[in-house]
């Protein structure tokens, strides 16, 4: 009896993979099918960046900092599409620069859809400034000129020089921002908080990739970092907030959680198997010793 | 010659640019020109990244190396993503070629390879997480507690907060805390080593 019952919790130990991937496929499928929005409670971390961009009005500029690959995207283009929706709800300038220039395209696609939905004006209400090597240095630059990093941007497709652009009037330095947010999957976040805050107080959100967003914390709780949005459930819980507050937001993270829901579900009850028969199988090797 | 120049400069950009901090004077004066410098620099950093590649996989493709196909795949797309940029004209990369390329190609193929981790990820946490020490069974509980966070079931934790957010800003933040302050020692040190001239890596001696 006990053979049998010590075979099956054995077998628990040695899943093959290729069951745990198909179980993985599956929920994916299962998730995106159902399509759902989770009501989920808003972390206190994302209801600050919320409070932080609902602080600012039609005479703030805001940037928003889409430093990420398109591979980060579905985790972070969530809670920049929601950033931007409220910032210009809020009637902020929206200005939006990238220090990654494999998101640089995606970035600039990004703001102008958002834009045009709201109908706002390129470089009236907002301004692409573009991607720039070198981010610490341009940082840096950046706290003293913004001319001194992008002496031209682009508007409506027409080069002209950063001076004429409406939406960069009465901006020379970080002095002028009234906030930074900054979305990223990589170490990027500390120029942002080490020079852009630190030595040039500007406030500042970030949100961050699930793979990152610990590093972030000890920035969260000595002040530098305002407000924090946390992978895909940050974006859920801030885009929930904008879309109750401003409506015309569509819900991308919001459907996200349903997968994420019923994926970490299953991860927790392959772990829960796994355990069970560890355990099993221990005590009886014990018992037959 | 060849380190002492080398020493000499690094050493006297490491003090300048550690004055303009304190100077607004200075660092109106070298500040932004050495910024500006970098920036270009950083730019120009790409050219010989870009020679090494071409000049890796031209060889493969000369030597018929058993990898000669994807070397010459790798050649065309650099090829035509550059074309695209110069077809664009755009600064800012906002042309609808360089977005096509992006969107079609490069974006779904870089989310499609990150989108294998959570295969990866989930057949690693079966086998990894195994309550069969101490150690391993704190590191269980704290992966079920914050993967439940995550999946919309927090649970109570110290002080009225969720317990995956306790676990995230007291215990890993201590942690990352610990990891921030010796990275940064290690940076003075470093600069402190650099100015001294005590620091040769960079010049090619030891």
């Amino acid at each position: 009896m006990w053979g049998a019952g010590k075979q099956m919790m054995q077998k628990l130990l040695d899943i093959d993979r290729r069951i745990v991937f198909l179980a993985v496929a599956l929920v994916i499928f299962v998730g995106m099918a159902l399509d759902t929005v989770v009501p989920l409670p808003a972390s206190g971390e994302a209801r600050r960046v919320f409070e932080a961009v609902e602080a600012t009005g039609p005479q703030d500029h805001v940037i928003v900092a889409m430093d990420y690959p398109p591979s980060s995207s579905p985790e972070l283009h969530p809670m920049s599409r929601a950033t931007l929706h409220h910032a210009f709800a809020r009637g902020a300038t929206v200005l939006v620069v990238t220090f990654d220039a494999d998101g640089a395209s995606g970035a600039a696609a990004m703001l102008t859809d958002v834009a045009e939905k709201l109908g706002k004006a390129d470089g009236v209400d907002y301004a692409f400034l573009g991607y720039s090597p070198d981010m610490t240095a341009a940082i840096i630059e950046m706290g003293r000129s913004f001319a001194g990093v992008f002496e031209e941007i682009e508007v409506d497709g027409e080069t002209v020089p950063i001076e004429s652009v409406k939406a960069m009037e009465g901006v020379t330095n970080f002095a002028d921002i009234a906030l930074a947010v900054e979305m990223t999957g990589s170490k990027k976040y500390e120029d942002w908080v080490e020079f852009a805050n630190a030595r040039f107080g500007l406030k500042l959100c970030t949100g961050a990739t699930g793979s990152i967003v610990t590093g972030q914390y000890p920035y969260l709780a000595s002040g530098q970092i305002t407000g924090l949005l946390r992978s895909t459930r940050g974006a859920s819980d801030y885009e929930t907030m904008v879309m109750e507050a401003y409506p015309g937001l569509e819900p991308d993270a919001s459907k996200k959680m349903s997968v994420l829901f019923m994926g970490h579900l299953m991860m927790l009850a392959f772990i829960g198997l796994a355990n069970v028969g560890y355990f099993v199988t221990r005590r009886g090797a014990r018992g037959a010793a | 010659m060849r380190t002492r120049l080398p020493l000499a400069l690094a050493s006297a950009m490491v003090v300048l640019m550690t004055l303009t901090v304190f100077s607004p004077r200075l660092a109106g004066m070298y500040g932004s020109p050495v910024n500006r410098g970098l920036i270009i620099l950083g730019g120009f950093a790409m050219l010989p990244a870009v020679v090494g590649l071409v000049r890796l996989h031209a060889a493969r493709i000369a030597r018929m190396h058993t990898s000669a196909f994807f070397s010459a795949v790798t050649l065309i797309a650099l090829v035509a993503t550059v074309a695209a940029g110069l077809i664009d004209n755009s600064a800012s990369l906002r042309g609808p070629a360089f977005r096509w390329i992006l969107g079609n190609v490069y974006a779904p193929l870089q989310q499609s390879v990150f989108a294998f981790l959570a295969f990866f990820i989930a057949s690693a946490a079966y086998r990894a997480f195994r309550a069969r020490t101490l150690d391993t069974a704190l590191l269980t509980v704290a992966a079920v507690v914050v993967l439940l966070g995550n999946a919309v079931i927090s649970l109570p934790g110290p002080g009225g907060a969720s317990a995956e957010g306790w676990l995230l800003s007291v215990p890993a933040m201590a942690m990352q805390r610990g990891i921030a302050i010796g990275l940064a020692l290690g940076i003075v040190a470093l600069s402190a080593r650099i100015l001294m001239g005590l620091e040769r890596g960079f010049v090619g001696r030891g």
